[in-house]
């Protein structure tokens, strides 16, 4: 497989599938060092298991994945995380019976545990200082410290979202694979979170792969767009480029809108 | 509970039951209580207080697996019978290895045969897998046993001898009921002790995540495999040394140790006593020996009471008896639990 030094993440020929149904057919992109990807389509074009085979949730049947260089196909989930991959999810997950700071702090210990270095000897039960203020620094950073003591489970839909990212950026990774970071949110929040990746992308440099069903966000967002539809690729571009596309008109928007318009 | 104004940097802080420093009061006092009991109490409630405290600790090896890591084990047993009968075998065929690395050599005993297992079941991530080979284990070991003239068949290993621990300067005679009384209640507090430190420690984080999720946990960087074969070589070794603790106590071990009956005891105790907390397990223990106690004289009755108490509970009172009295404390102070209040891990 042929990757580009300034290829991030790649894949080639990736196949999925459920049972006899073929979720992903083949599917090839790249990624750029620092750039967003948005991976686009209708309901059921497989972008969420796109999404899985990338972190390693779902295994592949067929085709390889290429992260910073090294094919990571068989490479674990928990292993893709500590070499920099770090995930949200559709419907936020965080560890409900923690505290706000106690699901960072999980996190931060995690990548710690992970390279090597633990910042406190191993008698030491509480968390090292420097583990805690990193903790509240970032839950600063999302502008929910002040529930840092609050249980998860207590927080709001789109505080949850918050924290989700919160841990996901302790983890120091990459790449961020965004599924739908802007679902069920209001139009308010939405366009913080928004403005909050910006300003992670520009703080630091993460690349950002995401799939998104909001176009405004897209807009805003993304470098180039992916468009998937039935387990393919059938358009890859930048937002003009895809915007322009008959072809995805006619699938994605629908082909209503694609007659009206001419 | 949820304070703004705390300085960053300072301890995780949750709504406890009580403040520290009155658990820390009242662990003083228990253990005071404890240690006189041999003078203040006869032989036969003496004997029932070790069996209780051999039983918590039992019960609190179970209770890492299922209330911090999520893993069942329905045969606990199987861990407590390899530790009962590793002891019993070693002090009854005067096996010239101190007590206290008989205790240890259990302890790895039950770990190694956790690791066996959970190599197998763990790797398939599905607890059902584990719950049923923990169920063979004790069966297979109750099988052998059976057959084994040298541990007693069906009869039980008895006369066990009570130890003496040779320290440096002197020798620890455990051969009367005070002194091995003693040691037990030692040896219980340091082991509880210890889990205690290991579930507030970051290890027992990772524990508590992969219960809350595990998919979430590796997308962590966790290796969930890796920590719940921890979890499970942990428990199994405590629970092996409960069992170790138990055969010079009881001074003699028999197959109802090895059945399903036996590992459903830490089931129970922990349900009764509250499964969301780490004393859960102990208090339900005590409460368990008191309702025994109590009905003793009547035949039968103990079974009616327990298990209909274990109903009461599971209907009224879904977090066992320290559930219940949190939500007591906190209608008689006309207070909320405050955010989330029903998902705070109690004391």
């Amino acid at each position: 497989m042929n990757v580009s030094p300034n290829t991030i993440l790649a894949s080639e020929g990736l196949r999925v599938s459920y049972g006899p149904i073929e979720v992903l057919k083949g599917v090839s992109f790249s990624v750029g060092n620092g750039s967003c990807l948005a991976v686009i389509g209708p309901n059921g074009a497989g972008k969420t298991t796109l999404f899985k085979v990338l972190t390693g949730e779902v295994a592949s049947r067929a085709g390889t994945i290429s992260f910073q260089g090294a094919d990571v196909t068989k490479v674990p989930a928990h292993t893709r995380t500590s070499l920099g991959m770090g995930r949200t999810f559709q419907v936020s997950r965080v560890f409900l019976e923690l505290t706000a700071r106690e699901n960072v702090i999980v996190a931060i210990e995690s990548r710690r545990r992970n390279a090597g270095d633990y910042g406190a000897p191993w008698w030491r039960w509480r968390p090292a200082r420097q583990v805690v203020e990193e903790a509240d620094a970032l839950l600063f950073a999302l502008g929910i410290a002040h529930l840092r003591h609050a249980s998860a489970a207590s927080l709001s839909h789109g505080d949850k979202k918050r924290l989700e990212l919160a841990e996901t950026l302790a983890l120091e990774p990459s790449i961020l694979l965004l599924d739908e970071p802007t679902a069920g949110m209001a139009p308010g929040d939405r366009m913080q979170i928004v403005e909050l990746i910006q300003t992670i992308r520009a703080e630091r440099g993460v690349s950002v792969v995401m799939t998104e069903h909001d176009m405004d966000v897209i807009f805003n967002l993304a470098d180039r767009v992916l468009v998937m539809n039935y387990g393919e690729v059938i358009a890859e571009g930048t937002v003009a480029e895809v915007r322009e596309n008959p072809t995805v008109r006619a699938v994605y928007l629908g082909q209503d809108i694609y007659n009206a318009a001419h | 509970m949820v304070s703004m104004t705390d300085t960053q940097g300072s301890v995780i802080e949750r709504t406890p039951m009580m403040s520290r420093r009155v658990v820390g009061f009242l662990m003083v006092l228990v253990f005071g209580a404890l240690a006189l009991a041999p003078d203040l109490v006869n032989p036969g409630l003496l004997f029932l207080i070790g069996l209780t405290l051999i039983q918590a600790v039992f019960a609190l090896s179970w209770n890492l697996l299922f209330g911090y890591t999520g893993l069942a084990s329905f045969g606990h047993a199987g861990f407590f019978a390899i530790g009962a009968y590793f002891t019993g075998a070693m002090l009854r065929y005067t096996v010239p290895i101190p007590f206290l690395g008989m205790l240890v050599i259990a302890a790895g005993l039950g770990a190694l045969v956790a690791c066996l297992i959970g190599l197998v079941a763990l790797r398939r991530l599905a607890g059902i897998f584990l719950a049923v080979l923990t169920v063979a284990l004790t069966e297979v070991l109750g099988r052998l046993i059976s057959y084994s003239p040298a541990l007693g068949e069906h009869d039980g290993l008895g006369n066990i001898p009570r130890p003496k621990i040779g320290l440096v300067l002197w020798d620890l005679d455990l051969t009367s009921s005070r002194a091995y009384f003693l040691f037990l209640l030692c040896a219980c507090s340091l082991i509880t002790a210890a889990l205690w430190w290991l579930v507030h420690s970051r290890t027992g984080r990772v524990f508590q995540a992969i219960r809350q999720d595990a998919d979430r946990a590796a997308f962590l960087g966790i290796n969930v495999a890796r920590y719940r074969l921890l979890s499970f070589m942990i428990s199994g070794g405590v629970a092996a040394m409960a069992g170790g603790l138990f055969a010079p106590w009881t001074r003699i071990v028999t197959l109802d140790e090895v059945n399903w009956l036996a590992s459903t005891q830490p089931i129970l105790n922990t349900l009764l006593g509250g499964v969301g907390s780490f004393w859960g397990p102990v208090v339900g223990a005590v409460a368990f020996t008191l309702i025994n106690y109590w009905t003793r004289t009547f035949v039968g009755l103990s079974e009616i009471v327990i298990g209909g108490t274990l109903v009461l509970v599971i209907i009224a009172a879904p977090t066992g008896i320290i559930g219940l009295l949190h939500t007591i404390r906190n209608w008689v102070f006309q207070r909320t639990a405050g955010k989330g209040g029903t998902h705070e891990r109690l004391p």
